[in-house]
């Protein structure tokens, strides 16, 4: 044994050392509830119904003004798919690149992505299907460079990755991750929080502010939108999707207002955000910057996530406060709810619980609870996916179709 | 409450009853704890997250199809949970925090022990500037002894990736605790 080992072991015997059975708390057969872990500020509308009008009208108005929003493909099937698409491309916690065959579960490919035999070691992933289904993007922030990678690949018929290449556009680092491939494959929308090096010197980063990053995959610039101008709280941008015509760009941005700084240096609503508005940016062609806009008045206490589909319409996941369930819903972009397309189990831990879409919006996966519920809403039901990661890594941490 | 492990063993055609995974569970306890505690650098975090699954493992017996690979699934299942804390709650990114905790090391320690933590509070540190998959696959060989193998079961990597990262993570920690002249 070397003195690296020696001093290693001895270290962490110490560590267990202090760790005695008798000072354990006991396991309890009830899920214990989770408020301590989850205080999150739940608070009323703290915008007046004025705005909230102006926000709706205006919403309006961009789908009038801008070919392909509002418009959208035809779509009349949400909820009500029967035949989803062949292949399911997920990322497990090893970095690698899992595609399932949706109707028998079974793995047709599994690749690790290109610098996983670096060492790297990424800290958050997404993952995003154009509307054909073949053609995919990952993105990874690495822990070690604080940037984002990102890799493209396509599907052949039989689930098959090939082309499976990486970008060498300089992304900064984000985590909170999400994605979205545009139409035409060119672009790729990206979400999330941003890094941030106080101390270039130590090496070390920091969650920072949130990041709307549209990436031009041929010719590497990159538009940002930096979140709203607003104080006393934090923000988090997430969930992109693209209009029909690849100019437009819904997403969501919750806002943790009156936000604490716990003992371990995080945000008491690091992920279940109290308020959530839907916002469309317009993305020009060529250099020009972003034009940003709020659309919907706001979107239910505990939204964690939407997701737009075609028309457009949202697919709302969030969590009732009285009920502590999950909860499913369509709405208008405007906020107005449509109707209930599934509630989850009580006591849901939407911290783990994602929703994802295929490329054509058509299909809204579920996975809940780390995989514990993989399915995708059709009429009113979960219809349940036979995949799970390999053994022991059942919880897949990105999706799409 | 507590679910049966399913699927056949030897104990089972045996007629020697399997204890059920959540028997197995709290049997481990304590180990399961510390792992997590050494990952993710908080005890009370270490002790929700093995809470979280406990619970989730009681939701889901069907998890387990091989009870020979009870234990292993349950470290992975921790192993798993840890990863999700530091990647969703960023504890990860934050060295700099990381460094300054001392896992309830020196708390009531007599003199002479005071420098040995200092010492190994150094070697925490620097294990905790480790990439993730390097700082799991040495914490899972060093305080539980696991061997390649396991931990590659464990992790769900291949025993060659075990002993490269294990190479790389000491070569790392002897770089950064000046032991590597």
């Amino acid at each position: 044994m070397t003195r690296t080992e020696y001093r290693l072991t001895d270290a962490l015997a110490a560590v267990a050392s202090r760790i005695p059975e008798d000072s354990l708390h006991p396991l309890v057969a009830e899920r214990p509830s989770r408020a301590s872990g989850r205080r999150w500020a739940w608070h009323t509308r703290w915008l007046p119904s004025a705005l909230a009008a102006a926000a709706v009208l205006l919403v309006i108005a961009l789908a009038v003004a801008i070919p392909g929003v509002g418009a959208g493909r035809p779509f009349t099937d949400s909820g009500t798919g029967s035949s989803p698409p062949p292949f399911y491309v997920s990322v497990d916690w090893n970095d690698q690149i899992l595609v399932h065959s949706t109707s028998t579960g079974h793995i047709t490919a599994i690749t690790p992505t290109p610098s996983w035999h670096d060492g790297g070691d990424f800290a958050d992933t997404a993952v995003s299907a154009d509307p054909s289904g073949r053609m995919f993007a990952v993105a990874m922030n690495d822990w070690d460079g604080s940037r984002t990678r990102i890799f493209t690949f396509s599907l052949t018929s039989s689930g098959q990755i090939s082309g499976l290449a990486t970008s060498t556009i300089r992304v900064p680092g984000l985590t909170s991750l999400s994605a979205a491939l545009s139409p035409d494959g060119n672009e790729l929308a990206l979400a999330g929080i941003a890094d941030t090096q106080p101390s270039a010197a130590a090496g070390t980063t920091e969650p920072g502010p949130p990041r709307l990053l549209v990436v031009n995959l041929r010719t590497g610039h990159i538009d940002t939108w930096a979140g709203p101008a607003r104080s006393g709280g934090d923000d988090l941008i997430q969930d992109p999707t693209w209009s029909a015509n690849g100019r437009a760009l819904y997403f969501l941005v919750t806002h943790c207002r009156g936000g604490r700084i716990d003992g371990a240096n995080n945000s008491v609503c690091p992920y279940n955000w109290p308020a959530g508005q839907e916002w469309i940016a317009v993305v020009p062609p060529g250099t020009d910057s972003l034009t940003v806009h709020r659309a919907s008045a706001e979107l239910p206490s505990g939204t964690s996530q939407a997701v737009v589909v075609p028309g457009p319409n949202l697919i709302v996941l969030s969590v009732a406060r009285s009920a502590r369930s999950m909860t499913i819903g369509e709405y208008t972009v405007g906020g107005k709810m449509i109707r209930t397309l599934y509630t989850g189990m009580p006591d849901a831990d939407l911290e783990s619980a994602h929703l994802s879409g295929d490329g054509s919006g058509r299909y809204v996966i579920l996975n809940e609870d780390r995989s514990t519920v993989l399915g995708w809403i059709s009429n009113g039901k979960l219809r349940k996916l036979s995949i799970r990661g390999p053994f022991g890594f059942d919880e897949l941490l990105s999706n799409a179709w | 409450m507590t679910s049966p492990v399913r699927g056949g063993s030897d104990a089972a055609a045996s007629g020697i009853a399997e204890p059920s995974l959540a028997e197995l569970f709290r049997q481990h306890h304590g180990e399961l704890v510390r792992l997590a505690t050494m990952l993710v650098r908080s005890r009370e975090t270490a002790e929700d997250l093995v809470q979280d699954v406990f619970a989730a493992i009681q939701r889901r017996a069907e998890a387990l199809a091989r009870p020979e690979e009870a234990l292993s699934y349950l470290r992975s299942a921790v192993v798993n949970r840890c990863r999700s804390a530091l990647r969703r709650q960023a504890v990860a990114r934050r060295f700099h925090d990381l460094r300054d905790t001392d896992y309830g090391l020196a708390q009531g320690s007599p003199e002479a022990e005071l420098v040995r933590d200092e010492e190994r509070r150094a070697v925490l540190a620097a294990l905790a500037a480790l990439p993730t998959r390097r700082r799991e696959v040495l914490v899972l060989r060093f305080y539980l002894g696991l061997s390649e193998a396991e931990i590659a079961r464990t992790l769900g990597i291949s025993a060659g990736t075990v002993k490269s990262s294990a190479a790389r993570g000491l070569t790392a920690l002897a770089r950064i605790l000046g032991e590597d002249s």
